[in-house]
């Protein structure tokens, strides 16, 4: 069974990994983003979520904007020494490691999104799809999440609107580009998780996202 | 995409890159040595043009990135490496960088011409090179130094049993990590540095990157550099050789409006491209209008192809780091397109004098004394934008040009008045309102309230100025302008005053019959003189007010006044 849900922002921006200090999204959303949204909606450890097609709805808009970030994280060695002793300082001031960096992001992004889910080897024998399909369902209907869910950063949150079936559907942007090699996802079974690419073509506004598994994700 | 494009420029053939690990220098010195390593002289590769002494440019193998540390190139170098000159009073760090020098040469002494200097290096006698005639410009410059064996007439660096090697050590990958390209989707060990860019304006002499993680923050997975964003070796050489090359300065690939560079190229719209640039620098030729030019030549020329992009890309510097400010990549048709509409929708009563203008002479009338230094770079990101795009002009635009012609004394200029009439006929268009689109010239049809209230305002004027034959030192337009465009029940309560007193003066009896008409013509289409005007309708009042002033300079056969400043031409 295929879920379909249409999620739309004011700004987005899914940052390429080559230019992530001064950060430029990528053209559209990514497989690996997508997954989050539904995620926020419902996950568990006993299931896995495979995104199967993507519809870009609104015409690709950027805008360059410029923001505050900081360029440290919390040193994880004085985290291990603080929960040994018991006592220590955690806290980053955002004010003394403020960095003034640009971004290229989206504006006014909508994507209707199509995925599935599968189970994966943590599910136990009281486990099947059909638990889990109902209760995604149930959720999206009343607009439940975990958590905000988001267009590429945090500070960008996502509307969200499941698609029943048999519900009329707005029409993709007519545009067919090439949109080159892609971040799907991170391979989590690698230690540390390593990143994985495919070659993203929108046809007709539609990117056709290719099983994990497939030779199309390389890495 | 941007770096894919890059490297797609990179490969397709149509300029001549340096190959892969190698990049042009110029190089103004070689030390010439003969084959057992003996100093036989200096040569002089600079040529001289006009004033300036230029360098000759050799292909060399490619730099390596210069950080505080010491690491030295393969066979080139500025004279601190090659000789062990001391500059900075520090003999240690000299010596470190000579015998770092030395060190970067001893894979390849299996060539004679490599052994040879690698002789020549280690008994150097700097007594023989100092009786040398270009010695003090050497000592004094610490410029680029190679090599160069007597009667060859190539470099050492450019021999073919040197290159064979260096191609191989150049294959030679110790690291076990593979990852895929993010560019070319090739399993392959990343870069951890990608090669600097350079010559960006604002950013750092030395280089910066637009690929680097310098700070604990950008990394992920405690990831190591470059493995952040896995970039083949090639990639990273093609994309960053192919910006460096446009970034060359005075070449027709870049443009540079105040600390933002916008750089184009296309692989097939070659006339495009190469007239991309007069439409947005100012010319400096009075003579001729240099856009008229270019617009003829970018309009006449058949030579896209449907696959091919013009690529279009705006960097801002950040110290170490660059920043992407604009990124389009459009088919070279739609972008002619959207140039003639550009062109169209600027088009102003005042083209054939003044021709088509360049988006830096636009976007100059919106500056504090037309200095472009006062120009906002985020304005001309947005305004370049719609330009290409064909979209709808910020809002800012607007602003900025009332504001403007508001501090310069209601000043409308042909500038201003064509940036404004862009503003609002690209603004119907987008809206669906194609029936209300502005004229280039007065159009006695045009009923909204801010362009005959704009003309009205003009006809005030002109009495003015009819009845005081004599110089003014301060007219209506220079007093009443900002508050007519923006409040102008207030004002042009006052105004009908004033107009009453002068058609008393005017000596022409016929004149006063014309105004008392015109005047009445206008005030039946406004009616009631509202209280506010919109700032939509404050563009109107504008456009109105240049019309009908234009209207008056060619139906009266006197020679039309240049509104146009000369200091806006600075």
């Amino acid at each position: 069974m295929t879920f379909c849900i249409e999620v739309s922002g004011e700004f987005a921006c899914f940052t390429r990994p080559e230019m992530r200090v001064e950060r430029v999204s990528y053209d559209v959303i990514t497989p690996s983003a997508a997954r989050n949204i539904y995620q926020a909606i419902l996950w568990k450890p006993q299931m896995a979520w495979h995104i199967d097609r993507i519809e870009v709805l609104n015409p690709i808009r950027w805008m360059s904007i410029r923001r505050n970030e900081v360029g440290s994280v919390v040193s994880a060695e004085n985290v291990r020494r603080a929960m040994r002793r018991g006592q220590g300082r955690l806290q980053m001031f955002v004010e003394d490691e403020r960095q003034q960096r640009s971004s290229l992001v989206l504006r006014d992004v909508s994507y209707r999104i199509h995925a599935h889910f599968s189970l994966t080897e943590k599910a136990g024998s009281t486990d099947n799809a059909e638990k889990y399909l109902g209760m995604f369902l149930r959720r999206a209907r009343k607009g439940q999440v975990f958590k905000q869910p988001y267009l590429g950063c945090r500070e960008f949150a996502a509307d969200i609107e499941l698609i029943e079936p048999g519900h009329e559907l707005s029409s993709s942007i007519d545009e067919t580009r090439d949109l080159g090699w892609m971040f799907y996802d991170f391979d989590y079974s690698a230690n540390p998780p390593s990143p994985r690419f495919f070659n993203a073509r929108m046809e007709g506004g539609v990117i056709n996202i290719p099983m994990a598994e497939s030779d199309e994700v390389q890495g | 995409m941007i770096l894919q494009s890059l490297c797609q420029f990179y490969r397709s053939g149509c300029i001549e890159f340096a190959p892969f690990g190698f990049e042009e220098k110029p190089v103004p010195f070689l030390i010439v040595i003969n084959d057992a390593g003996e100093f036989v002289s200096i040569e002089d590769t600079r040529q001289t043009v006009g004033k300036r002494k230029i360098s000759q440019t050799f292909q060399v193998p490619q730099a390596v990135k210069k950080t505080s540390g010491i690491s030295a190139n393969l066979l080139w170098d500025v004279a601190e490496y090659v000789l062990g000159l001391d500059f900075k009073e520090n003999p240690e760090k000299t010596h470190k960088q000579f015998s770092a020098f030395r060190t970067r040469l001893e894979p390849f002494c299996e060539d004679d011409e490599v052994q040879a200097v690698h002789c020549f290096l280690a008994g150097l006698n700097l007594l023989c090179l100092q009786k040398n005639e270009h010695w003090q410009e050497i000592v004094d410059t610490n410029c680029l130094l190679s090599f160069k064996l007597e009667g060859r007439d190539h470099l050492v660096c450019q021999s073919g049993t040197f290159l064979d090697l260096y191609r191989q050590s150049l294959e030679n990958h110790s690291e076990s990590t593979f990852l895929p390209c993010l560019v070319t989707g090739d399993i392959t060990t990343p870069v951890l540095l990608h090669p600097a860019i350079k010559k960006l304006p604002g950013a750092q002499s030395s280089g910066a990157n637009i690929v680097s993680f310098n700070l604990p923050a950008f990394t992920s997975w405690s990831k190591k550099q470059g493995h952040n964003a896995p970039t083949s070796q090639h990639a990273a050489f093609e994309y960053t050789t192919a910006l460096n090359y446009l970034l060359q300065p005075d070449n027709e690939h870049s443009i540079q409006v105040g600390n933002r560079t916008f750089l184009f190229w296309s692989e097939t719209a070659k006339s495009l491209q190469s007239v991309f640039k007069s439409f947005f620098v100012e010319s400096t030729d009075s003579e001729t209008n240099a856009v008229d030019e270019a617009y003829d030549i970018a309009f006449q020329s058949q030579d896209c192809c449907a696959e091919d992009r013009f690529n279009v890309l705006g960097l801002a510097p950040n110290n170490a780091r660059i920043s992407v400010c604009l990124w389009h990549r459009i088919r070279p048709d739609e972008l002619l397109n959207n140039l003639s509409i550009w062109f169209e929708d600027l088009a102003m009563k005042g083209l054939e004098k003044f021709g088509r203008s360049s988006l830096e002479r636009l976007l100059r009338c919106t500056c504090l004394q037309f200095k472009t230094k006062y120009l906002s770079d985020k304005l001309t990101v947005n305004v370049l934008e719609s330009m290409l795009k064909g979209s709808r002009l910020p809002h800012s635009l607007m602003v900025a040009v009332l504001n403007r012609i508001r501090a310069d004394e209601g000043k409308v200029s042909y500038t201003r008045a064509s940036l404004l009439k862009a503003f609002i006929n690209r603004k119907y268009r987008h809206e669906g309102k194609n029936n209300m689109q502005l004229t280039t010239a007065l159009d006695e049809e045009n009923n909204q309230t801010g362009y005959v209230l704009g003309r009205l305002f003009s006809v005030f004027e002109r009495l003015q100025e009819e009845a005081h034959r004599s110089n003014l030192s301060t007219t209506i337009s220079s007093r009443y302008f900002g508050g007519a465009s923006i409040r102008p029940q207030s004002v042009f309560n006052t105004l009908f005053k004033l107009h009453i007193h002068h058609l008393r003066k005017l000596q022409n009896p016929g004149r006063v019959v014309n105004f008392r008409q015109m005047i009445g013509d206008l005030m039946q289409k406004i009616g009631n003189i509202p209280s506010h005007l919109s700032s939509e309708q404050q563009c109107l009042f504008a456009v109105g007010y240049y019309h009908q002033r234009q209207a008056f300079y060619s139906s009266n056969k006197e020679p039309e006044i240049d509104d146009e400043d000369d200091h806006e031409f600075e």
